[in-house]
């Protein structure tokens, strides 16, 4: 179990703004309503006696539904990876950092320098690079498989993903046929239905597109609620593009957003675990690309946790990701901005950690600068503890006026705990850089890439689920 | 041209509004300028806009905006009005234009169907999740010049290849040029599929455009 750090220190909205943003969406969902392509979906909503045009597929949903699913709703979920020392926690503004997020179309190479096609086997690189990181505690992915029939894409990234790390997972498995699969896989590797239900070694990301449609894809919703699967809500509602510009009109329209999933999660199955995600997100002015290092991209969070936190809803939002091409000052700062807001928002579930170019680009070198930014986030929110140990008065008093701390025991005892010890960033002197050929952070993180590549061997998955999960994919 | 109407209408268009643009293309028929004129006097326009979107001084929203409202004054006032006097407004060219199977984000592709109509292109839009044979039932109805097709996914990029191949397959790849966009799609995927051209942009798609179909700038 990792004990998650504590964020939520960050208050940007009132709680009346927040009781404005809620009632808005409450009007949108019943004077507006939710537009399905999906029969199956109106059907459900239409069973539970909600007002369903099926000529136009809308459905009104009144506030009477959403209280109750809020009712129902678990405040926390646990997501359980293979090994229980991995489990997170997802309640009360405790903050995780995640790998990546849904396939990137290109991957930079680590080696070569180059941006290529992604495959299988990166997808598998990438997963084992982010079970080896200290500070990453979920995987998504920051590659793809383009070396399989696109039909099967997200299954052989599952496959690879599940493989290659015992860490906790959030993935896609858009539409009905990838959902039950991901849960027979699932159930493959817990042995049976009834530990996959009880503790579920992944989550399941599902996108909404926005503005307030539920697609034929996210028919993938029933089967996931209905198996206890966590199902993580990302619908990313763009300002100004599939929202209106203005942030609180974005994140009322968000927010109505998840409440319609919510409200239809705990219509299939009271009380199936669902994890808010009220992704309010930025299309670029110039170029129509989804901004990922915006300010408002990172301010997202602020309104996401918020609004969760309103609910006790656990939460998703985003960090760890860039608009630049190659890990280069723009990207660490972005990278540094919206991290650090999300964490300090204490938004529960925080990816795209190795994300360049909008998502367009995965990084394994970023990745890695990524999770030292996550360790830095994580010793800021450790805080100052303030406890007579701490504040070592008798450590003071021994050593007297003018003399050195070093090699105290109170020192040693408290060394690795109170301080940050960075792996990749350079606190060298100037001289030592210059003797050693003033290596670039790029030329650390790639070594550091190489390193990890070649050592680390994540817990396998035995033969005969391996075998099982290939059957499963192959298989109607 | 009159570089009194082009003004005007600059001016117009730079207002954002419909009201404003309609009434400023009326006033000018209603000074006896034909509406082959205000047409064309509409492109320049148009081009400086795309010039100035393409320096980072003009902004997407306000450019959907333009492209919105001048195929709207065309189609509902300037067309009607060629119409009248039996004639038609010059085509650069059919475009059959969609997002393909799979794939819902079609933002970006409404930018550019606006754009090309805007620009003289006769624009049959498919819409979105757009099957592979409805791009080739199209595209035999209309006797297309140019299918356009975007796509946003990794899962979904790959249908743009397979509309590619299945036009071989039907005979009919020597008769239309293919072009492709979306966010992930470069000149090196479009290369790789075999497809005619590639935008980074709406403007750069309508360039590319009017080079496809052999019009001049």
């Amino acid at each position: 179990m990792v004990k998650g750090l504590t964020g939520r220190q960050l208050k940007f909205l009132l709680e009346e703004h927040v009781e404005k943003i809620h009632e808005t969406s409450l009007r949108i969902l019943e004077e507006v309503g939710v537009k399905s392509t999906s029969r199956r979906i109106l059907e459900v909503f239409s069973r539970s006696g909600m007002d369903v045009d099926t000529d136009r597929g809308i459905v009104k949903i009144s506030r009477s539904y959403v209280k109750e699913a809020l009712r129902k709703a678990p405040k926390k979920v646990v997501i359980h990876g293979r090994s229980q020392e991995n489990a997170i926690t997802l309640e009360d503004g405790r903050i995780y950092f995640g790998l990546g997020g849904t396939p990137t179309p290109y991957i930079l190479d680590a080696e070569s320098g180059e941006l290529r096609r992604p495959g299988v086997r990166d997808v598998a690189d990438a997963t084992r690079l982010g079970d080896a990181l200290p500070n990453i505690d979920f995987i998504m992915t920051i590659a793809g498989a383009f070396d399989v029939p696109y039909e099967a894409e997200y299954l052989y990234e599952w496959k690879a993903i599940l493989s290659n790390t015992s860490k906790p997972i959030v993935y896609p498995a858009p539409g009905i046929v990838d959902a039950e699969k991901v849960v027979r896989i699932g159930k493959a590797i817990a042995g049976d239905e009834d530990s996959f239900r009880r503790k579920p070694m992944f989550g399941v990301y599902v996108e909404m597109p926005s503005p307030l449609t539920l697609h034929d894809a996210n028919e993938n919703i029933i089967v996931l609620a209905e198996n206890e699967v966590p199902i993580v809500i990302g619908q990313m509602p763009q300002l100004g593009a599939t929202a209106p510009v203005t942030f609180a009109g974005a994140a009322a329209l968000s927010n109505a957003e998840n409440l319609a999933a919510l409200t239809l999660t705990q219509i299939i199955n009271p009380g199936a675990p669902f994890i808010y995600g009220g992704y309010v997100t930025l299309m670029d002015q110039r170029t129509g690309r989804c901004a990922y290092g915006s300010p408002e991209f990172a301010m997202g969070n602020i309104v996401d946790s918020a609004l969760a936190s309103y609910y006790g809803l656990p939460c998703f939002g985003w960090g760890g990701c860039s608009d630049s091409k190659e890990p280069d000052v723009q990207a660490g700062a972005e990278v540094m901005m919206n991290s650090l807001i999300a964490a300090f928002s204490g938004v529960n579930l925080i990816h795209d950690f190795g994300y360049l170019a909008g998502g367009s680009i995965g990084s394994m070198e970023m990745a890695v600068i990524g999770d030292e930014v996550a360790g830095m986030i994580k010793r800021i929110l450790r805080g100052v503890r303030v406890d007579d140990e701490n504040l070592a008065f008798n450590v003071v008093k021994s050593i007297g006026p003018g003399g050195h701390f070093l090699s105290h025991p109170h020192t040693l005892k408290h060394l690795r705990d109170e301080i940050y010890i960075p792996e990749i960033f350079s606190r060298d002197s100037e001289a030592k850089w210059i003797k050693s050929g003033k290596p670039s952070i790029r030329d650390t993180v790639r070594r550091r890439v190489g390193e990890i590549l070649k050592k680390h061997r994540p817990e396998p998955l035995p033969e005969d689920t391996q075998r099982k999960i290939e059957e499963i994919i192959r298989g109607k | 041209m009159s570089t009194s109407l082009v003004n005007e209408l600059r001016e117009a268009v730079l207002s954002y509004d419909l009201d404003t643009l309609v009434n400023a293309v009326k006033k000018s028929l209603g000074k006896g300028l034909s509406a082959v004129d205000v047409i064309n006097a509409l492109t320049i326009v148009l081009r400086e806009i795309g010039d100035k979107f393409q320096a980072g001084d003009l902004f997407l929203a306000e450019l959907v905006a333009i492209a919105e409202n001048v195929k709207t004054a065309i189609s509902e006032v300037l067309e009607p009005e060629l119409k009248k006097i039996g004639g038609e407004r010059k085509s650069l060219g059919k475009v059959v234009i969609g997002t393909v199977h799979g794939d819902i984000h079609d933002i970006g592709k409404n930018i550019v169907a606006s754009m090309l109509f805007a620009a003289g292109f006769e624009v049959y839009d498919l819409g979105k999740d757009v099957p592979v044979e409805e791009f080739i039932r199209k595209t035999r109805e209309v006797n297309a010049d140019i299918i356009a097709m975007s796509a946003l996914l990794s899962t979904t990029l790959p249908i743009q290849r397979e509309v590619i191949e299945v036009l071989g397959r039907e005979g009919l790849r020597d008769k239309v040029k293919v072009m492709v966009g979306g966010a992930p799609v470069t000149k090196e995927w479009a290369e790789e599929i075999g497809a005619d051209g590639y935008g980074e942009d709406a403007i750069e798609a309508v360039k590319v455009a009017k080079t496809l179909s052999g019009a001049r700038e």
